[in-house]
């Protein structure tokens, strides 16, 4: 019995190790960039498409710079660094600091914080969470996600996504965000974004309450427009925005096409996303995140699914809510999907151990 | 740090690997690998020596990922539901439900007899290493692997449904 346990453990870690794939990750050492301040000559890893974790944990080398105001975050909980000086000037009000971001070119967040690893261009989001009373402090989610073209194919790079405290000083046209912090790394998480932030919005931030414009998805069809050589599209609507008096640019017509963008609009901690494609499917923009779900704790795919959510086709319409059309997987069951190709309104999918199924988008049934 | 690259390029999958089995969690297997990297470049830049690259991020990983566990419990996220099931079709097969139940159970070990079982099982390493590793004696490793076991053993013949707990 002993060695049948031995031999079935044996067999289970090895199908648990081999079910991760980090083989495709890329590991840079970068050095500390000339003239950059708060860099206490340490030389931190980037490995990419470990997204905010590495982000943090990267900038989790960088010195303590204890920037603080009474009304501001308690001191010593996080960790900051100084963008470049004159990079970015904003108005301390929440109106005035949504204006900010909705028309600069967020140099401050693409060149510090969220920096590229694969030579690509970096997509910025973010959300204004609120500011402190004496409108020093901005609360933000901050987005910033990179892409790069390799063989034709836009492919997303390094990435973080995560609450970030900004200190502005001075007033009016004169406002200057002169640091940045984020949350301390792992299990110190929680209890850095609860000093930074007040508490309603900590809570919020923690539980990733935050939704940056533009999202994911949005960043993701920009990129291949840009990358691709298609017309730059203008800045999509933002809802707060609106309600702060900003009239924003009519969205542009959606984009379609296959993705390779693990990012989805849910929690891929519970449900996989190897990859994702998007069209118009009877009247709806679908979206089609192939994957599967996983073990509980983050694990493994416990099988082939694929998921659909659907939007107005009409990128402009007054209700913008996603509908939750399902989960859905083929029997029996396959490996973890990835999408191959798309024709018409039939998927075609495969899972690792090159099995290949169809799945009909209107009829939600899978064959072959 | 050139020395470092070259080893990281080439063991990284290794030690992502060994670090998921360790915490059962691929982003904390990441930060972990991430965290010891750092401590290592830390440690070289400072001017100190690493002999054995391989065997000090081995040992600092598995330290790392026991040290880990000693942290508040309501710092760890913990999945309590299972993912919405719309459309689902079929049940899972025998075989899937087993060894999930075995890596559940894997997870639920303290994190030292996990460390020892994900040695001795996975990396095969001979007892007396993994002694050295996690700095204990031999007659420990041989308890806690044997305390391991019966803890899988149990967990197969467990009836529970996958997705029961919590």
């Amino acid at each position: 019995m002993n060695q049948d346990v031995e031999s079935r453990l044996r067999q289970m870690l090895a199908e648990r190790a081999e079910s991760i794939d980090p083989g495709d990750l890329h590991v840079e050492l970068r050095t500390r960039p000339p003239g950059r301040t708060g860099w206490p000559g340490r030389v931190p890893v980037l490995v990419a498409a470990t997204a905010a974790v590495v982000v943090v944990a990267t900038l989790g080398a960088v010195a303590v710079n204890g920037h603080n105001t009474p009304s501001g975050p308690a001191p010593g909980a996080s960790l900051s660094q100084s963008p470049t000086p004159g990079a970015l000037v904003a108005p301390a009000t929440q109106a005035d600091a949504l204006r900010l971001f909705f028309s600069t070119d967020r140099t401050w967040l693409r060149s510090g914080l969220g920096g590229p690893s694969f030579g690509g261009h970096v997509y910025t989001g973010v959300e204004v969470m609120g500011s402190s009373a004496d409108g020093r402090h901005l609360y933000l989610w901050v987005l910033c996600e990179e892409f790069y073209l390799r063989n034709g194919v836009v492919q997303p790079g390094t990435g973080v996504s995560a609450p970030v405290l900004a200190t502005v000083t001075g007033s009016g046209p004169s406002t200057r965000v002169t640091a940045w912090r984020m949350p301390l790394n792992g299990s110190r998480y929680a209890a850095s974004i609860r000093a930074m932030f007040p508490l309603n919005m900590a809570e919020l931030a923690i539980n990733e309450k935050a939704d940056p414009q533009p999202n994911d998805a949005q960043l993701a069809a920009q990129a291949a427009r840009d990358l691709l050589g298609l017309p730059v599209a203008p800045k999509p609507t933002d809802t707060s925005a609106i309600a702060n008096g900003i009239t924003p640019s009519p969205q542009p017509p959606r984009t379609g096409g296959l993705f390779q963008v693990r990012q989805a609009p849910f929690g891929t901690s519970v449900w996989w996303v190897n990859n994702q494609w998007y069209g118009a499917v009877a009247g709806r923009w679908l979206g089609v995140y192939a994957g599967g779900p996983r073990t509980p704790g983050g694990g493994s795919v416990v099988y082939g699914a694929v998921r659909l959510i659907s939007w107005p086709i009409d990128p402009n319409a007054p209700d913008q809510t996603q509908a939750e059309v399902g989960d859905f997987a083929p029997s029996p069951r396959v490996g973890s999907l990835t999408i191959k190709a798309v024709s018409s309104t039939t998927v075609t999918l495969t899972d690792p151990t090159g099995r290949t199924v169809s799945f009909d988008l209107v009829t939600h049934r899978f064959s072959g | 740090v050139v020395e470092i690259t070259e080893y990281v390029r080439d063991c990284y999958p290794r030690l992502v690997r060994r670090a998921y089995l360790l915490t059962g969690d691929r982003a904390a297997a990441e930060d972990l690998v991430q965290d010891c990297l750092t401590r290592c470049i830390d440690r070289t830049g400072r001017g100190s020596e690493v002999a054995n690259l391989d065997a000090y991020l081995g040992r600092a990983l598995v330290n790392a990922a026991i040290s880990r566990w000693r942290r508040p419990a309501h710092t760890r996220e913990v999945l309590t539901g299972t993912p919405a099931g719309g459309g689902m079709v079929g049940d899972l097969s025998e075989e899937v439900v087993e060894r999930d139940r075995m890596w559940r159970a894997l997870q639920a070990a303290p994190a030292r007899q996990r460390a020892v079982l994900v040695l001795r099982y996975y990396e095969d390493l001979p007892e007396a290493e993994v002694a050295a590793l996690l700095g204990v004696s031999v007659g420990t490793v041989r308890s806690q692997s044997s305390r391991g076991l019966a803890r899988i053993r149990l967990a197969m013949s467990d009836s529970e449904p996958v997705g029961g707990r919590p």
